[in-house]
C-alpha cells in the first residue's frame, strides 16, 4: 500500500480524490482523527512508528512520503545493527 | 506466602454522558463517528461535589458487601488517583477512617494514571510477600471530568469517572506466582503531552490560567484543563506496548499462546484494536470493556477484569497479561492468575 493509498484511507476518501500535489492544510478531512488513522496504517503496513511531530510538520504529501522513507531507512539500519 | 487477587468491585457514578448527547453538542462529530472511533457509548461523570474518595468508598463498600472480607481485616490501603480530595492529607488516610479499617493499617496515596493499577499490584505484592501486610485494599479512582473543558471534544469523548476496589491477599505459596513478573517503564520527556498544567506548586491556578482559548480542531481549553496530544500519545503507545509485551513474555518464560487473556488499559477502541492486530491476537482473548464507561484511567484494567470474570471470559486459574500505559509517560505490565476459590479460602 503506497502513501497516497494510506492517506486516502486515513481520510476515508476515494484514492482518486488525491492527486498527490495537494497541501495537507487544504484537505478538509486531514484532522486529528485522520492523522491517528494514518499513523496506524503506516505502522500496520510498513512496520514503522512515525514521529507525530514529524508528521505534524509535513505540509505536502511529498513530505509525508519523505518522512516514511526516512523512518524506514532508520528502521532498516537498526535491524542491521541488531544482526 | 504469595500475593493473590481475590476480589474486585467497581463503581460508576450516576450521571451519564452519552455519545448522542456529545453529538448534539458537537455536530461535526455524529454519534456513529464518536462510537466507531472511541468504542464508547456512555461515560459516567462524578457530581459536582463527588470526589474520587467518594467513588472509591462506594467501590470498597461493594467489595465488603460482596462477602470478600470485612474492613477490620484490611491492614493496608493503597489509593491511586490524580484527582485527590486535598493536597493533604492523603485520601487513603480519610478512606481508612470512613471505611472502618483498623488504625493499625498502613495507608498511602500514589499519583499515577493509566499504569496505576499495575503499579498498585506491584506495591501490594511487595508488602504481602515481605510479610508487612496480609490483606491490601487497592483503590484506583479517578475524576478526570473535573479537569476537562466542556468544549474539548478530544478528551470529553474519551474519559469517564470511576473507581475500582481490589483485594490482594496473602495465600499459601505453591503452584507458581499469582502476580508477576513485572515490567516497568518511565519516560518523563512525554510529561507535557498529557497534563493538567496548573494547580500544583509549579504553576498555581489564577484568573489568567482559567481563561479558555480555542485550540486545535475547534477544541477549547484553559491551562487549568486537561490537555492530551493524541498523536504523540499514540506514537508513545505504539513504541512501548509491544516492547513491554515482549519483555514480559521473556521475563516470565511464557509463550504468547500460554496467556489466556490480554487485559490492557482501556484507552479507546481504536488504539486497542490496533494493538491487538499488531500483536496478532484473536479478539476472543483480548478485552475491550469501555463501551459503557469510557477510559477510566487507573480503574480501567480492574473494571475490564471484573467484567471478564462476570461474563465467564476470565476463569479460575486463567493467566492474564495486564499492561497499563499513559500519562507520565509511564507504563507497566504484569501477569496475573485468578486463583482457585479454595486457594483464597485457605
Amino acid at each position: 500500500m503506497d502513501t497516497r493509498e494510506m492517506l486516502s484511507q486515513a481520510m476515508e476518501l476515494p484514492r482518486s480524490k488525491l492527486i498527490g500535489k495537494e497541501k495537507l492544510a487544504e484537505l478538509e478531512r486531514w484532522d486529528s482523527l485522520a492523522l491517528l488513522n494514518f499513523m496506524a496504517l503506516v505502522d500496520a503496513n510498513c512496520q514503522i512508528t512515525l514521529s507525530a511531530d514529524g508528521l505534524l510538520k509535513c505540509e505536502s504529501i511529498a513530505e509525508v512520503e519523505k518522512l516514511i522513507t526516512e523512518a524506514r531507512s532508520r528502521s532498516d539500519e537498526s535491524v542491521h545493527q541488531r544482526d | 506466602m504469595k500475593a493473590s487477587i481475590s476480589a474486585i468491585e467497581y463503581y460508576l457514578p450516576g450521571n451519564v454522558l452519552s455519545s448522542a448527547h456529545l453529538a448534539a453538542e458537537f455536530p461535526d462529530w455524529p454519534v456513529e463517528k464518536i462510537e466507531s472511533k472511541t468504542g464508547i457509548r456512555e461515560r459516567h461523570i462524578a457530581g459536582a461535589h463527588e470526589c474520587s474518595s467518594d467513588l472509591g468508598f462506594i467501590a470498597a463498600r461493594k467489595l465488603f458487601d460482596s462477602g470478600a472480607c470485612n474492613p477490620d481485616v484490611i491492614d493496608y490501603v493503597l489509593f491511586c488517583t490524580q484527582s485527590p480530595d486535598y493536597f493533604l492529607p492523603s485520601t487513603a488516610c480519610l478512606l481508612q477512617d470512613r471505611l472502618g479499617i483498623p488504625t493499625s493499617a498502613g495507608a498511602l496515596d500514589f499519583n499515577l494514571g493509566c499504569s496505576g493499577f499495575v503499579y498498585g499490584l506491584s506495591l501490594a505484592q511487595g508488602l504481602i510477600e515481605t510479610g508487612q501486610s496480609k490483606r491490601v485494599l487497592l483503590i484506583t479512582a479517578e475524576t478526570y471530568s473535573k479537569f476537562i473543558h466542556p468544549s474539548d471534544k478530544s478528551v470529553r469523548t474519551i474519559f469517564g469517572d470511576a473507581a475500582a476496589a481490589t483485594l490482594i491477599e496473602g495465600v499459601e505459596a505453591g503452584g507458581g506466582p499469582d502476580i508477576g513478573p513485572f515490567v516497568f517503564g518511565t519516560d518523563g520527556s512525554g510529561g507535557n503531552n498529557l497534563i493538567v498544567a496548573t494547580g500544583g506548586m509549579r504553576s498555581p491556578r489564577s484568573s489568567k490560567t482559567a481563561i479558555a482559548v480555542e485550540a486545535e480542531s475547534g477544541n477549547w481549553r484553559s491551562q487549568d484543563n486537561l490537555y492530551m496530544d493524541g498523536p504523540k500519545i499514540f506514537e508513545f503507545t505504539l513504541r512501548v506496548v509491544p516492547e513491554c509485551v515482549t519483555e514480559l513474555l521473556s521475563r516470565s518464560g511464557k509463550r504468547i499462546d500460554e496467556i489466556d487473556r490480554f487485559i490492557f488499559h482501556q484507552a479507546n477502541e481504536f488504539m486497542l484494536d490496533h494493538l491487538r492486530k499488531k500483536l496478532c491476537l484473536a479478539p476472543e482473548r483480548f478485552s475491550v470493556a469501555l463501551r459503557d464507561c469510557g477510559n477510566t484511567v487507573s480503574a480501567s484494567i480492574p473494571i475490564a477484569m471484573k467484567d471478564d470474570r462476570d461474563a465467564g471470559r476470565f476463569l479460575e486459574s486463567d493467566l492474564a497479561m495486564l499492561v497499563g500505559f499513559g500519562v507520565g509517560y509511564s507504563w507497566a505490565g504484569t501477569l496475573v492468575r485468578w486463583p482457585r476459590s479454595r486457594d483464597v479460602a485457605s
